[in-house]
């Protein structure tokens, strides 16, 4: 195997395709950690997201149009189970492992009803209409760089930047600020007037729509189909990626990099590499989160108040 | 007085006047009963990562007075408009056939399979289909302990020794049609290579590769081929990134056998802006890219169904059906006349005999 097969733009640029989702998704569960909620609902959340966004897109008509409500539907019912997630661990301060697994199971089976229920059992092989390649003019025929970079769809050239965006905020603003020491030591934040409740709730639904929209992006971008299995996956992979990123933004981005490329690199390995059990290769992204799991895991440092409800008018 | 402890993960608890954590603890309950209910009503909707079925109580043609009573364990979704829908449309028919009440279980897992039979047993089913080899020994196990039942197995062989006496077979062997699809495939690729893409490797799958491969040669003696393995039916993520990685390795056609995860192998031929033509088996899905579906071939699962239920009926309860040369083949699309003439051609061989495809194959896969 040479360079190319290794670093060459296709297996790159089938990278890039693998590592949005699970920069969304993940960015939405390091959103809810910093702040102290630890959701364990997260491939479930995918799930919905994914099996609502296709199903709603399907039920309007499948045409190009109908992709943007598809979307948006995603957001509604990350909202929507964000704001019901928040409401039991906050408001109700159930404990949120209990609750997360909880919130797991009706998501599991949430995201397989909604699609039974829209489209049911059909004769007719089903496939959701997908987001167009778009090639940014001029970008897209830079040799090698174009076709990793500028030859994918919109949903990619919002969600990177906006994530972007979204991690410079968590870092680098004072809402960021007040949402990580919520996650730190809420009651000294509660001390100086800032609504730990309200900065949980926020942190929670803006998570949960993340991980919902990640969802989306595998109906509607990645197979034009809904399957529960890639779903949940993409979704337990990710919590193990805010392990891997330490709770920090640029490791977490190196992680998911790294995962997308290995999700790359697979399908190149198995047909290069022919005389090696494929079944041995399609473990590799597995292997390697277990690895990373033991390798960061004992360094890393979480937020203090991980998974710990927070209660206002408890004495220590 | 309020006491407070420690309890798991280091959260406090209040006992004391006017505490919560009992309704707390009520509430986590409530929730996880809810969200059992909506998991079980769910089921799967594209594919299997959680299972449910038809409820028992009101499964089959309700008012029916027969005492013939199908339950089947399914490996995927019935939505999954491939093995599992096929075989779910195959139990419908029973209810009008013969009166039965039918049910099924959906996207059980292999580990499941003993209980959730078990469980249908209970309920008074006393058909059980178990609808994949992957569920071989339940089946066997399930008509060792329950001889008062009918279990058919879908096999990967026609007998066994000490076969029970309440025990059907049934065999469907890939080869046969895989070798059609592949001179198909080969007639019309766009490419160097025919491939083959299955979801797991198993040994009745590895002699379906193996016969698609020597088909593409028959129909063209200077194509090559490549075989590959998603490592799961029903997963269109990662049957997406093998696609387009073997689209870029020069494949020209694919002869599909996967489920739902051909979705993901349609969505990478689209991506690749290329017309390359694909088969698939168990249906008809020319409306996933009507500009590339080549054809496919189906089983013919209706008439195994009705012949073995018949058979359970006039009390022979073991035996075994063949159904490798009873598939047929769906319209073929996106080729000329002369091509399409030529695979019926080689279809009515195979079927007749004429052409011997070697379904013995299955240890591994030999490019030739």
């Amino acid at each position: 195997m040479g360079f190319s097969d290794f670093f060459g733009s296709s297996v790159l640029a089938a990278a890039v395709l693998a590592a949005v989702p699970l920069l969304v998704i993940a960015t939405g569960e390091l959103t809810m950690e910093l702040s102290g909620t630890l959701n364990l609902a997260l491939a479930g959340l995918v799930n919905a997201g994914s099996a609502t966004a296709g199903t709603v897109t399907y039920v309007l008509g499948n045409r190009g149009i109908d992709l943007l409500w598809g979307i948006l539907s995603s957001v509604v019912i990350g909202v929507v189970l964000g704001v019901a997630f928040a409401y039991v661990t906050v408001t109700l301060r159930v404990h949120q492992v209990t609750a997360g697994l909880a919130m797991f199971i009706l998501t599991s089976g949430l995201g397989a009803l909604i699609y039974r229920l829209g489209i049911g059992v059909t004769s007719r092989a089903v496939q959701f209409e997908t987001l167009p390649q778009l090639r940014i003019p001029g970008l897209a025929n830079i040799p090698y760089i174009g076709k990793i970079l500028f030859s994918h769809n919109l949903y990619t050239y919002i969600a990177v930047p906006a994530i972007g965006i979204l991690l410079w905020l968590l870092y680098r603003s004072n809402w960021g600020l007040r949402l990580r020491a919520s996650g730190e030591n809420p009651r000294a934040v509660d001390g100086v007037g800032v609504d730990v409740f309200r900065v949980r709730y926020i942190s929670i639904v803006i998570g949960s729509t993340l991980a919902s929209l990640g969802g989306a992006y595998l109906s509607l971008v990645l197979t034009g189909s809904y399957s529960p299995e890639s779903a949940i996956e993409q979704g337990w992979i990710a919590l193990v990626l805010v392990i891997f990123g330490q709770w920090r933004p640029i490791p977490l981005c190196l992680g998911v990099a790294l995962f997308g490329y290995i999700e790359a690199l697979t399908p190149e390995l198995t047909l290069k590499l022919s005389s090696v059990s494929s079944a041995l290769f399609l473990m590799l992204p597995f292997v390697l989160a277990l690895a990373v799991l033991v390798a960061t895991f004992r360094r890393a440092v979480e937020p203090r108040s991980l998974a710990k409800t927070y209660e206002r008018e408890v004495r220590f | 007085m309020r006491v407070r402890f420690q309890y798991w993960f280091g959260s406090t608890l209040d006992t004391g006047e006017g505490s919560t954590w009992m309704i707390r603890w009520k509430i986590a309950v409530v929730l996880v009963s809810v969200a059992m209910v909506v998991a079980a009503c769910g089921g799967s909707g594209g594919t299997g990562a959680s299972r449910s079925s038809r409820p028992l109580s009101t499964a089959g043609g309700g008012g029916t007075s027969s005492d013939l009573r199908i339950g089947e364990i399914m490996t995927g979704p019935v939505s999954d408009n491939s093995w599992n829908y096929r075989q779910s449309i195959a139990l419908k028919l029973m209810e009008s056939k013969y009166d039965a009440k039918t049910t099924y279980i959906e996207s059980v897992p292999v580990a499941d399979a003993s209980q959730d039979a078990q469980q249908l047993v209970s309920n008074g089913y006393n058909v059980i289909i178990f609808n994949s080899p992957a569920f071989f020994n339940s089946a066997l196990q399930l008509a060792r302990q329950n001889s008062n039942i009918t279990v058919i197995a879908v096999s990967a062989a026609l007998s066994i020794p000490d076969q029970p006496r309440n025990l059907w077979l049934e065999q469907a062997k890939f080869a046969p049609a895989d070798y059609v699809m592949g001179y198909a495939a080969a007639l019309v690729a766009n490419g160097p290579k025919v491939c083959y893409l299955g979801g797991v490797e198993l040994p009745n799958i590895i002699a379906g590769a193996n016969a698609t491969l020597r088909g593409a040669k028959a129909a063209n003696a200077s194509i090559g081929g490549e075989v590959n393995f998603t490592g799961d039916f029903d997963d269109p993520a990662k049957a997406r990134l093998l696609t387009s990685t073997m689209i870029n390795n020069g494949c020209g056609a694919f002869v599909l056998l996967l489920d739902d995860a051909t979705k993901g192998v349609v969505q990478a031929i689209k991506a690749s802006g290329k017309r390359i033509p694909w088969f698939s088996y168990n249906s008809d899905q020319s409306s996933l890219d009507p500009a590339t579906y080549g054809g496919g071939y189906t089983f013919d699962w209706d008439q195994a169904y009705t012949t073995v239920v018949g058979k359970i009926r006039a009390g022979i309860r073991s035996g075994s059906y063949d159904l490798s040369t009873g598939f047929k083949l769906f319209p073929l699309y996106n080729m000329t006349n002369d091509q399409r003439n030529r695979v019926q051609d080689v279809y009515k061989k195979v079927i007749d005999g004429a052409i011997k495809v070697d379904s013995t194959m299955t240890d591994k896969v030999v490019i030739p």
